[in-house]
């Protein structure tokens, strides 16, 4: 008797209310592209409005000055900003080092920086990337070297989304590298190590790198030189980083998702829209032909079905299923959205003609944006090993 | 100070209004299939109005009341989440179709009932019917000034000081309290509820009053007490006729259109 597909009255308001929050931008989001194209950061102004709305919020207790309304709310929330053509900018990360923070920081960190990240003064971006470790995150190299109160942190990082404009970033090292780890027969996962550190730290250099996406964030290449951090900026346990990251990408999986369902929807609706308008031949619109009609309805038909995963895999987080099931969840559901999402924009594009191609269209540079979503936070081909192998009981192949 | 706040539940009005139909027979609106109903537009920025009137006195209580079936639970959530402390349903099969005289009866006596209430707040219409008689109507019940139309609203020691729209203007007036007050949407975009607000609502209070908790019954209620008779339900039939006006350039076209309205004497 306990399977309800409604949404409460609490959740629906979420929808609502974040969509009456962006009324006042709507007319607003091609300056807000452009900002981004000029180098101008992510626009201050929607920023503060996501954090007053309860955004930067929702996964932080209410002790430490969050709302605590979970992540299914945070990812209707997430949905309605993309449904509605806005990019979340750096509210994925963000949301993601704070249940980082919150399930691994101790008192002085979590009193240090929950409340500034719910009301927006501070923002967070997430860095552990690097050109010789993507998907094989065990592989990192940079470096961090206990010196007195401090670390002393070397190496590089790659495709850090918005370093330019977050206060803090929880940036990924080891603290005792592979060599060491194969001298003392200790297992991949041990030795990484977890730290906030200060974007504008001394020894650390941000090269932008050239990605023409349209989600209003720069990427950037980051070295470190002897940067130095203070020892109370480690996040947990020294060298025990690893469990505590990988807890964190469950909720980054399903926001991802909920990133890829609202893109869907977005360019869903535009294609029906144009489709029942646009006339070719006679007085026929183009949406009576099935060739337009068609892919247009598998496209509503997977979208319900990536949003109920995406709505099911947030429930079991909230509900506190265990990670392994809410992981199987979270995977299966931003595998599921992502190929939607590419799928969706393709077909209204398609839909559109030659105007699909057009910017003020807004569809053509949702595309990469879409197509973004198969590559990372996770692979295709990452999801595919996790179900084959956790799922299915299929031998492991790497 | 004690407001109360009326809030109507109307099928979504971003839909076109061709899209409903009319049973002639039936005297009675379809709307179309699926259509969802959602709170009605003035009665948020009535919402609104209150909850300026909060942040200027933030000892004032703001009961949201609604009339409805229980679906309508969601407009009072929508409104608590906006701030509202308490809601009340007005909830009977007695309430489900009435006249205009008879909703001012019903809503007019929950507000007795309530007592110590100082401020009426009602949208300046419902977005459905277009009335605006509610908040005229409960005024005339309870015997309180109605002051309608509001695009700003104020309290000062107990006098209630309402900007009204006009057709050519804006005018000011004051009242004593108690009075009720309709609040056009001048008044300007009502907030839209955080999500700590949406945690909160959870712990706030909707009571629900039948018809006999309100001491009323057929008599008052039943379609022989009704005050107003529908002769007739039907779409009127206008046609517009859509002209364009010919010119070489933007200065010919106008100079064709002040012609033609002068022809007509429209100036
Ligand atoms: C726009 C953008 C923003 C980003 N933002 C951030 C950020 O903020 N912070 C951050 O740390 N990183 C960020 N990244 C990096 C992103 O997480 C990585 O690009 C991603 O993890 C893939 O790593 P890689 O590029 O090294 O690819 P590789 O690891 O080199 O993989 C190449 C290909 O091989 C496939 N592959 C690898 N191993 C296997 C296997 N065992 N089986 C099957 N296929 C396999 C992969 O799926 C992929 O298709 C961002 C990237 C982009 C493009
Ligand atoms: C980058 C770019 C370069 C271009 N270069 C040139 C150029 O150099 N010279 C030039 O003349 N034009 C050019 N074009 C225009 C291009 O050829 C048209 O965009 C194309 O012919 C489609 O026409 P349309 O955009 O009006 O789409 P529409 O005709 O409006 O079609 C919209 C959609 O409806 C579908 N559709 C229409 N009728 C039917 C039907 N009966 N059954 C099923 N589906 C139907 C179409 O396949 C399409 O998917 C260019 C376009 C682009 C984007």
């Amino acid at each position: 008797m306990s399977l309800d597909f409604t949404l409460s009255d609490e959740h629906k308001l979420v929808q609502t209310s974040v969509g009456q929050m962006l009324d006042k931008f709507e007319s607003r989001k091609a300056e807000f592209r452009q900002m981004a194209k000029d180098g101008k950061g992510f626009p201050e102004e929607l920023w503060q409005e996501y954090a007053q709305a309860g955004l930067t919020g929702a996964l932080i207790p209410e002790e430490y000055g969050g709302n605590n309304m979970g992540l299914l709310a945070l990812m209707l929330g997430f949905e309605t900003v993309c449904t509605r053509g806005f990019s979340p900018g750096l509210l994925l990360t963000i949301c993601m080092d704070t249940c980082c923070i919150v399930k691994n920081g101790n008192d002085e960190q979590k009193e240090r920086f929950l409340p500034k990240i719910a009301d927006g003064s501070i923002k967070f971006c997430f860095a552990i990337t690097e050109p010789n470790a993507g998907t094989n995150a065990l592989q990192i190299e940079t470096h961090a070297r206990r010196d007195g109160d401090n670390y002393i942190i070397n190496g590089q990082k790659t495709f850090i989304s918005g370093a330019d404009v977050a206060d803090y970033m929880l940036l990924v090292v080891r603290t005792t590298t592979a060599k060491e780890l194969k001298e003392r027969g200790q297992p991949k996962a041990y030795g990484m190590s977890l730290f906030i550190v200060d974007t504008k730290s001394k020894g650390m250099e941000k090269t932008p790198i050239s990605i023409p996406l349209s989600d209003e964030l720069n990427q950037f290449q980051l070295f470190f030189d002897d940067m130095e951090v203070p020892a109370e900026n480690l996040l947990g346990t020294e060298n025990e980083g690893a469990v505590a990251m990988f807890n964190s990408l469950n909720p980054e999986r399903i926001l991802a998702a909920a990133i890829c369902t609202g893109m869907a929807q977005s360019a869903l609706t535009k294609a029906v829209d144009y489709a029942k308008e646009r006339k070719v031949f006679k007085d026929t619109p183009i949406g009576a032909y099935q060739s337009i009609a068609h892919p247009l309805a598998e496209v509503k038909i997977d979208l319900d079905a990536a949003r109920l995963m995406t709505q099911r895999a947030a429930w079991a987080y909230d509900t506190g299923v265990d990670p392994q099931t809410v992981g199987s969840y979270a995977n299966m559901a931003k595998f599921l959205a992502a190929e939607l999402a590419i799928k969706a924009v393709d077909h209204a594009i398609e839909t559109h003609g030659g105007l699909g191609f057009a910017e003020e269209t807004g569809l053509i540079n949702q595309w990469s944006g879409a197509r973004l979503f198969r590559t990372a936070p996770v692979s295709r081909e990452m999801i595919l090993n996790y179900v084959s192998e956790w799922n299915l009981g299929l031998p492991k192949s790497y | 100070m004690h407001i109360v706040v009326c809030v109507k539940q109307v099928p979504d009005w971003d839909i076109p209004p061709s899209s409903f139909k009319i049973d002639e027979s039936l005297k009675q609106v379809v709307p179309p299939p699926g259509v969802v109903d959602v709170p009605s537009q003035f009665d948020m920025i009535g919402v609104e109005a209150a909850m300026l009137l909060k942040d200027e006195a933030p000892d004032t209580k703001v009961t949201i009341m609604s009339m409805g079936p229980e679906a309508v639970q969601d407009t009072i959530k929508k409104s608590l989440a906006m701030g509202g402390d308490e809601g009340l349903l007005l909830n009977d099969t007695l309430f489900e179709d009435l006249d205009w005289y008879q909703l001012a009866l019903v809503l007019s006596t929950a507000i007795k009932k309530l007592e110590s209430v100082d401020l009426v707040i009602c949208g300046r219409q419902a977005v459905d019917w277009d009335m605006g008689v509610a908040g005229s109507g409960i005024a005339e019940l309870l015997g309180w000034p109605a002051l309608t139309i509001g695009k700003s609203i104020k309290v000062n020691d107990g006098t209630l000081v309402l900007e009204r729209v006009l057709m050519d203007g804006f005018e000011t007036v004051e009242a004593q309290l108690p009075a009720v007050a309709t609040i056009s949407n001048e008044l300007g975009e009502p907030r839209y509820p955080k999500l700590q607000q949406i945690m909160q609502v959870k712990k706030k209070q909707v009571t629900v009053w039948s018809a006999a908790d309100l001491g009323l019954d057929d008599s008052q209620l039943g379609a022989d007490a009704r005050k107003m008779t529908l002769e007739r339900l039907y779409v009127p039939v206008t046609a517009v006729e859509c002209e364009f006006m010919e010119g070489d350039t933007p200065e010919e076209k106008a100079q064709n259109l002040a012609k033609k309205l002068a022809e007509a004497k429209l100036i």
